[in-house]
């Protein structure tokens, strides 16, 4: 045995793994510390560091399978080697035979869950069982702040072209600002894989900041007077029988207006549906848990599993995680520029402050919002319109989600 | 900082991101507005009856 074997692990060690681990330790620390969507960044966190560790074990297990053909193959076309080895996980010795890396652990979860869209469309399954559209059936207009509130991922795609990304890259970048974790995996595994671990980590983090994020720039974009404004609140009951055809017909008509957005919106209405139904309790409450749970466990570790060093430690990185917060800014910011819109037409004012609420993150931005009224005025009440402007955030991102995936080929053919 | 500047006035960078804002923006309104009415129509057909 080469002795070397033994203290394979320390002679790795370099600064690249060292700067992934305090990554790793960092995104572990916000979620424990500050309870920024530790369900995510506590798993992220803790894979960046297993995939960093030496040889990657995890992620490429023992190189142990020869490849003749490959070998062959090589010895005859010397140019392609470097092929093998960077592209194809092809490891050669020193007499130039080709061993095949077989796939670590969350390798084949990547291969099998993220790359195949997989562990998304469950977690869509999860989140439509727990959406209850109720506030919405209750508050029809707030849907329209659902689609102002998207104005980020647009106004992102547009700063990221300028900075240099491609327009796939740029629209998967632009999605952060869905501020939908399933939905910009979704579209990062359509259109930059090789930034999945950037795009998610910005995507969670900057959901878990709303608190911080939207106060200045809904303070910056008001006066006192409008956050002052007080709304008239609806109590009404909906009916079941609405409840549970909603979710059948959005299906259907996202699916005509754009197909390729029905795993999206299909499975999300598909979890409604199992919720409104009334039948299927059990499938429900599983769906809201267990299911949630275990995806989102495997999902997490799985995309810290991306974050290897040399494809984490990039300039690009440092570009994607400061788009996000203008995503975030620019959505907000579209909310309620919109809500001041229409209340240029409206003789029942609108609290603009609402049109920040039509963000995708449920239920923060709706207590965000409800906060800020009642730090200015502890008398005002507007969760319930809030609540119903965060839900229709929740259809409008799906919507954008869907509507990216279908222009940007378009347009790139 | 100049590549940024050159960039965002080269129409044949920023034409598509714009048709695609473009796209998408109406294409979410569009959509939502649907869903706005088919709403209104569901709760006006089916109304609320309260169970005895």
């Amino acid at each position: 045995m080469d002795l070397k074997e033994l203290y394979s692990g320390f002679a790795a060690i370099n600064i690249k793994m060292l700067l992934m681990f305090l990554i790793g330790l960092a995104l572990i620390y916000l979620a424990i510390k500050k309870d920024y969507e530790p369900m995510l960044l506590l798993p992220i966190g803790f894979g960046a560091i297993l995939v960093n560790l030496p040889q990657s074990v995890v992620k490429f297990a023992s190189a142990n399978v020869l490849d003749p053909f490959v070998t062959e193959f090589v010895r005859s076309n010397p140019g392609s080697r470097a092929l093998f080895e960077n592209n194809m996980h092809f490891l050669f010795d020193d007499s130039g035979q080709a061993f095949r890396v077989e796939p670590g652990v969350l390798e084949i979860l990547l291969n099998s869950g993220i790359l195949t869209e997989l562990f998304p469309v469950l977690i869509f399954i999860a989140i439509g069982a727990m959406i209850d559209f109720t506030p919405l059936f209750r508050n029809p207009v707030m849907i329209f702040f659902g689609a102002a509130a998207q104005f980020g991922i647009f106004a992102t795609l547009l700063v990221a072209l300028a900075l240099g990304f491609d327009l796939k890259v740029a629209a998967a970048i632009g999605i952060i600002g869905a501020a939908d974790g399933p939905t910009a995996i979704y579209v990062a595994g359509k259109f930059a894989k090789q930034y999945f671990g950037p795009i998610s980590v910005a995507a969670y983090s900057y959901m878990a900041l709303v608190p911080i994020i939207q106060p200045p720039v809904i303070k910056l974009l008001t006066s006192k007077k409008e956050r002052l404004i007080r709304m008239d609140y609806k109590d009404e009951k909906v009916s079941k029988t609405v409840l549970i055809l909603f979710p059948i017909i959005v299906t259907i008509i996202a699916g005509l207006v754009a197909p390729i957005s029905v795993p999206l919106v299909g499975f999300l209405m598909f979890g409604n549906l199992i919720r409104e139904c009334g039948v299927l309790e059990r499938l429900s409450k599983s769906a809201q848990n267990e299911l949630a749970n275990l995806v989102t466990l495997l999902l997490g570790l799985t995309i810290g599993s991306t974050m290897l060093a040399e494809n984490f430690l990039k300039k690009e990185t440092l570009l994607i995680l400061l788009m996000g917060l203008v995503a975030f800014v620019f959505d907000t910011a579209g909310g309620v520029l919109f809500a001041k819109f229409l209340n240029l037409f409206r003789k029942a004012k609108i609290n603009p402050m609402i049109g920040a609420a039509g963000i995708s993150a449920f239920p923060m931005s709706a207590r965000v919002i409800q906060k800020m009224a009642k730090d200015e005025d502890p008398t005002n009440f507007i969760l319930m319109q809030s609540v119903s402007a965060n839900v229709s955030g929740q259809l409008g991102s799906i919507i954008a989600g869907g509507l990216i995936l279908a222009l940007v080929p378009l347009l790139l053919h | 900082m100049l590549n940024f500047i050159k960039n965002i006035t080269d129409p044949n960078i920023m034409g598509p991101g714009l048709l695609v804002t473009l796209g998408g923006m109406l294409g979410v309104f569009i959509v939502l507005i649907l869903f706005y009415l088919i709403i209104k129509l569901l709760i006006r057909l089916f109304p609320y009856k309260s169970e005895v």
